[in-house]
């Protein structure tokens, strides 16, 4: 009897860790991007709560992609921090670079799930030693202890349940997506999404070997063939060029834009995806309005073909 | 299975045999008590594909133009001078493969028996059925197809390719595209070429650091290491980590070592743990720009909280600082200085 009325208040934790996942995941985090919000949407920082929860603070609490156990290293580290004094040299150097590289690592972009990652190891070992030390303190036998730990791993399993199950209903809200998800192939034929025989794409739609393409954002052009390109990101309408970067859009009108390109850059074709020309409506737009679609494939990578410049 | 035959060729030379190489020299020169004989050898085969990079690295911006049987032969040399140096180190690595072998029985390394297994199917899937398809590898892969064709490695204001227009926005050291330049330079002399063998470097250092981290962990408590394997492993950013091909477990491995030479050496300053350590934070510095922001903020914090007096915690650091630059550092020195300013410049976030 003791020894459960020892363990019941350790169970708060995997049960703190389910009940965060789920106000994360069915209250807080939004299933469709805000009009012209698709970068912040992507990154999940769309309000002023979740720029705090998966960016300052996304080390702890970007459930996403990090699972819902190193949320507990906040409480741990700031425990540590208040016992400073007492802790050896080697645990205060530990808080000490932990503590600044959440907030660097925040602060930078923890909005980043890659970078918030860096920490994640770390993070899990001090709260499952920290866990370990507080239950055996408190005099919780080692049965009591391992039904904790094991909790705490299956509550990161239902996390990411539930984080694809998020990734499910965000990609069922989304027009490029949703064909993807309904696609009833084997996952495994799926992880394929680059183009298929890009040499033979171009070629087939007139695109000649010296004929100079503006890539947007698709290094896989480069990566492929060899043929000449010029290297841009419509989502911060970048060229990038022999003297560094420089606008297109931003300086120009639409007219304006089709000389530009024709003139100076000496190229008639735009290389995108689909799901990356949105990411600026504009550029969007321009692709519908000043170009002709000459070929697109099912994986949503299409080639425009810039209107009127032929035949000049 | 013969079009895979190079690409395995190239992973057996470069990641075990190599990899076994600093794994035995490490168990030598830098001994167990820092990490523990298995953690040790296992940052000994994570540093492998790095000790690649960073000899061709220099040697390309050393001697730029070179043939590839002398960029082939530089490896070569490095890694057998090290090999010789290992001395001892070879019994201690065969004595760590025989403990591992017969703790494998014990209960609580069950579940990395079936995480290993579960690793090698998931790459089995991913090197048939996905090829080179994420965006930031592939900036790394034409940079490295960049560095093959030129055989230079320059530090200039615009990394522009002007036969191509391609312009590496990339602002970490070189050691992933140098990756590329390697496989390339192998595959070259079978006649062959690809990139199987660095998109198996994904899985690989994935398995290496939960692998890393679970012997670390498993000194202080064999169920513990589960408890945390088990929490980072059935994350969906692991997932992630193991099915986009990118530089980021090679970044986390580095990144998880560093963190546990730091937390020996605050424990316990030893000359050749330091230097040590100060090569793993060069190491992680040339993979990426996150080593070289957060490797000064290491050693700061062990300036501030290491044991003794002020002068030696003074002089440690110093210590730590000669390998660090040596090892990675000396990239961002150069591109800041004549190169692209890393992080001087607006930085594009895609």
């Amino acid at each position: 009897m003791t020894q459960r009325r020892t363990l019941l208040p350790w169970l708060l934790v995997p049960i703190g860790s389910m009940a965060l996942s789920l106000v994360y995941f069915l209250l807080l985090m939004p299933v469709k991007a805000a009009p012209g919000e698709l970068a912040l949407f992507e990154r999940g920082i769309g309000s002023p709560l979740l720029k705090v929860l998966n960016g300052y603070l996304g080390p702890f609490f970007g459930l996403r992609y990090l699972g819902n156990t190193a949320c507990w290293a906040l409480p741990g580290l700031m425990v540590l921090a208040m016992r400073w004094r007492q802790l050896e040299p080697w645990l205060r150097g530990t808080v000490l670079f932990l503590g600044l590289a959440v907030l660097i690592i925040g602060g930078a972009g923890g909005f980043n799930y890659r970078y918030a990652l860096t920490l994640l190891p770390a993070l899990l070992v001090l709260v499952f030693l920290l866990l370990e030390r507080g239950m055996a303190g408190a005099g919780v036998p080692f049965s009591g202890r391992t039904v904790v730990h094991v909790l705490l791993v299956l509550a990161t399993l239902a996390n990411s349940w539930l984080s694809i199950e998020l990734s499910q209903r965000m990609a069922l809200e989304d027009p490029v997506d949703r064909a993807r998800m309904e696609d009833d192939r084997p996952f495994y034929t799926k992880f394929d999404t680059g183009p298929k025989n890009l040499e033979q794409w171009f070629t087939s739609a007139g695109v000649e070997r010296h004929d100079r393409v503006l890539v947007n954002n698709l290094p896989v052009y480069f990566y492929l063939t060899d043929r000449p390109g010029l290297y841009y990101w419509c989502g911060a309408d970048q060229y990038f060029g022999p003297k560094g970067e420089e606008p297109i859009f931003r300086t120009r009108t639409d007219d304006a834009v089709v000389s530009y390109l024709a003139d100076s850059l000496g190229t008639r074709y735009i290389f995108s995806d689909r799901n990356l020309s949105r990411y600026d409506p504009r550029f969007e737009r321009f692709l519908e309005s000043h170009c002709t679609l000459i070929a697109a494939d099912d994986k949503g990578h299409t080639l425009h073909a810039l209107k009127g410049t032929f035949g000049r | 299975m013969n079009g895979m035959l190079p690409p395995i060729l190239v992973f057996v030379v470069s990641n075990l045999l190599f990899g076994a190489v600093l794994a035995a020299f490490l168990l030598r020169w830098a001994g167990v008590g820092a990490l523990g004989p298995v953690a040790t050898a296992m940052l000994g085969f994570g540093l492998a594909p790095f000790t690649i990079s960073w000899v061709l690295n220099i040697a390309l911006l050393v001697l730029p133009g070179q043939s590839h049987a002398m960029a082939i032969g530089s490896v070569l040399v490095a890694f057998t001078a090290l090999a010789s140096a290992a001395g001892t180190g070879w019994q201690g690595l065969l004595s760590v493969m025989r403990s591992a072998m017969a703790a494998s029985v014990h209960r609580s390394l069950w579940p990395y028996l079936f995480f290993s297994a579960a690793i090698l199917f998931g790459t089995a899937l991913m090197i048939t059925y996905k090829p080179l398809v994420d965006h930031d590898i592939l900036e790394y892969g034409t940079q490295g197809k960049r560095f093959l064709r030129d055989m230079a490695i320059r530090y200039e204001r615009h990394h522009y390719d002007a036969s191509t227009g391609f312009y590496y926005v990339g602002l970490h050291g070189f050691s992933f595209p140098l990756l590329f330049t390697w496989e390339g330079l192998l595959r070259g002399l079978m006649n062959d070429q690809g990139d199987a063998w660095v998109r198996m470097q994904t899985p690989w250092t994935a398995w290496l650091t939960v692998s890393f981290i679970w012997a670390w962990v498993r000194r202080w408590d064999q169920w513990l290491a589960v408890w945390v394997a088990g929490a980072f492993t059935l994350t969906l950013g692991f997932l992630y980590l193991n099915t986009i091909y990118h530089v980021d477990p090679v970044r986390l491995f580095l990144f998880s070592a560093s963190m546990a030479l730091f937390i020996a050496v605050l424990r316990q300053p030893e000359p050749r743990i330091l230097l040590l350590w100060g090569v793993v934070l060069g190491a992680h510095a040339l993979t990426h720009s996150l080593g070289m922001i957060l490797s000064p903020f290491m050693v700061l914090c062990f300036l501030i909280s290491a044991q003794g007096t002020s002068a030696q915690r003074l002089r440690w650091s110093l210590v730590v600082v000669g390998p660090f630059l040596l090892a990675g550092g000396f990239h961002y020195v150069l591109d800041m200085t004549v190169g692209t300013g890393w992080l001087l410049k607006d930085i594009t976030w895609f």
